[in-house]
């Protein structure tokens, strides 16, 4: 039956190959889609794992909570008290808090914006990956700051040189130039965090504190005792995640309505392809009906057709992804929001067999009512012919 | 049915034309576009304000066009003349040809330096007899009193007229500064000679390319 079956679709290739694409065209969709958020996943979780904390200790920055404040005629928070890093590190389940005081200068007519970090010690001990190209590995004065790489080739700096900041009117020498991450770091000024505090008038000050846990296992009750400190906000490593993949939901969502789009095609083209074999070949089914073969034997030569069909243009869909999945996850990338550095494209055995069998089940769906017409034919058709 | 044929005919004929006319037919606009149809990767130093610049360097100027030169072929006589090989970001050079309407007016090139302290961005403007048509450090964190030295117009000033083939001495060939600007007024004096060179080179380039 296999033999007939694909000697039947031999014989109206031009059609069964049009319809083949369109199966390849959304299967591959389906897949590069599958790919695509598996690898974003991926990618963003070891991001976050490599960041080396369980959670951020941030101000309260609820917009509810702020509109409150307001009408009560209270004043805005920003920052955290510097009690909170003590509250912080007295905690048992804290190994490390981190403290760091973000300022941002944008000077939007010379087209620069200074990212200053004020960290301490703590921060080099949380980034034990951090390597510093040349210079010292950690500041040496207070008047010191360690640029990134890319901020260093922007300001053409070198260890020892004079780097000045316009806005604060502060003179600092570059102690050292970190080695190229490829992460956020690369263009950020990094300088003590006392001197931080003091150049942007922010005494006993910071934005927020990053917090390593002995055991990540007490995240739930570390993250309850923290929730009490005054004016902060405990953001979990979890829910930050959650909030990136809600980001990229919206528009994985649009996606996924396209790839059921083409997927609709592909199947409406499988189903266009049976029925037009049905009504051309009726008088040949009528004669096997009339020689012999039952219902369910033509039945099963229509599906049989119908899932070869399929299972080309799911192969071929597969194969097709593979190709042309890694391009476009590159053009994604600058429309992705927050977009990891990791490769985002990542078609596992898992994805790869979902996708073939969505494409193969719809296909052969599709197959499902012109094959079931064809059973139904009547032997006596066979005397109508010519 | 050769009516209908007929109307088709027409609505598919004025869908192109309007297509056309929409692409192909719009005037361009003065400065964006040109930028736009031969940017060939952006430049590793912008030019952050080109329109106020073209009108200081070259009052009629009405747009200019972005080209890139490769002067690869040059590095030889490009090292004689620099005394040093070109820089990465030197070769290939962003040139900003400079029009009022179809006339060439001159070219424009902004070459990043190393500022006392930090990078100074010298945006310089030449006519096409290679002399200097105006200075503008685009961006620069010097302290206020060198930034005030810097940028001040009678410095600025007493660059333009001058050549690739000029000395850039500072306080012989160029007015002096106050001392404490001297470093970075140095870095801009380099700067700008570079400048020069390779607008000149790429000048060079392009007549071998018209012959």
């Amino acid at each position: 039956m296999i033999l007939l079956a694909l000697r039947n679709l031999w014989r109206r290739p031009l059609r069964h190959v049009l319809a083949l694409i369109g199966i390849a065209v959304s299967v591959a969709t389906l897949a590069c889609l599958g790919a695509f958020g598996q690898g974003y996943r991926d990618a963003l979780q070891s991001e976050l794992n490599g960041m080396g904390m369980q959670m951020m200790l941030v101000p309260l920055g609820c917009p509810y909570d702020a509109a409150a404040r307001v009408l009560r005629g209270k004043t805005l928070e920003f920052s955290l008290p510097q009690s909170a890093l003590l509250t912080a590190r007295r905690d048992p389940a804290v190994s490390l808090a981190a403290p760091m005081l973000m300022a941002v200068v944008p000077q939007v007519h010379e087209g620069r914006t200074d990212v200053w970090v004020g960290i301490d010690q703590s921060t080099r001990q949380m980034k034990p990956w951090w390597k510093v190209e040349t210079g010292a590995p950690w500041f040496t004065g207070k008047n010191e700051v360690i640029l990134g790489a890319e901020a260093a080739e922007l300001e053409m700096r070198r260890p020892g040189d004079l780097f000045y900041s316009p806005e604060t009117h502060r003179t600092l020498r570059v102690a050292g130039i970190l080695q190229r991450s490829g992460t956020a770091d690369d263009s950020l000024f990094f300088v003590p965090l006392t001197t931080a505090q003091a150049m942007f008038h922010q005494t006993d000050r910071i934005t927020a504190i990053a917090v390593q846990l002995h055991d990540p296992q007490q995240t739930g009750a570390a993250s309850t005792r923290l929730q009490t400190i005054a004016g902060a906000q405990v953001v979990t490593l979890s829910e930050m995640m959650g909030t990136f993949l809600n980001l990229v939901g919206a528009v994985k969502t649009l996606l996924f309505s396209l790839a059921i789009v083409a997927l609709t095609i592909g199947a409406l083209g499988v189903f266009n392809t049976l029925l037009s074999i049905v009504v051309e070949r009726r008088s040949e089914l009528a004669m096997m009906r009339a020689l012999g073969a039952s219902g369910p034997q033509i039945f099963a030569l229509l599906t049989l057709e119908s899932a070869i069909l399929t299972l080309g243009g799911g192969v071929c869909g597969l194969i097709m992804s593979a190709f042309v999945g890694r391009a476009l996850a590159s053009v994604a990338r600058q429309w992705v929001p927050l977009s990891p550095n990791e490769v985002l494209f990542k078609l596992t055995p898992n994805v790869a067999a979902n996708c073939f069998l969505i494409g193969l089940g719809v296909g052969v769906l599709a197959g499902v009512v012109p094959a079931w017409q064809a059973s139904r034919l009547p032997p006596a058709l066979a005397l109508n012919a010519d | 049915m050769k009516f209908r044929f007929a109307l088709g005919g027409c609505v598919v004929l004025l869908a192109v034309g309007a297509l056309l006319f929409s692409t192909l037919g719009t005037p361009p606009d003065v400065y964006q576009p040109a930028i736009a149809r031969r940017a060939v990767g952006a430049p590793l130093c912008p030019w952050r304000q080109p329109k106020a610049d073209m009108q200081a360097f070259f009052p009629t100027a009405t747009r200019f066009e972005t080209r890139v030169a490769i002067l690869s072929s040059m590095l030889g006589s490009l090292r004689a003349r620099l005394g040093r090989w070109p820089a990465p970001e030197e070769n290939p050079i962003y040139v900003h040809y400079v029009f009022a309407g179809p006339r060439l007016l001159g070219r424009v090139a902004v070459q990043r330096v190393r500022g006392q302290f930090g990078a100074i961005e010298v945006v310089i403007g030449v006519n096409e007899s290679g002399q200097v048509r105006g200075v503008h450090l685009q961006r620069l964190r010097e302290p206020a009193a060198i930034s005030r030295a810097l940028l001040s117009q009678p410095w600025l000033s007493s660059l333009c007229g001058k050549t690739s083939r000029d000395a850039f001495r500072l306080g012989a060939d160029v007015p002096q500064i106050t001392p404490g600007a001297r470093t970075s007024a140095r870095a801009v004096l380099k700067g700008v000679r570079s400048s020069l060179i390779l607008l000149e080179a790429a000048r060079e380039l392009d007549a071998t390319n018209h012959r």
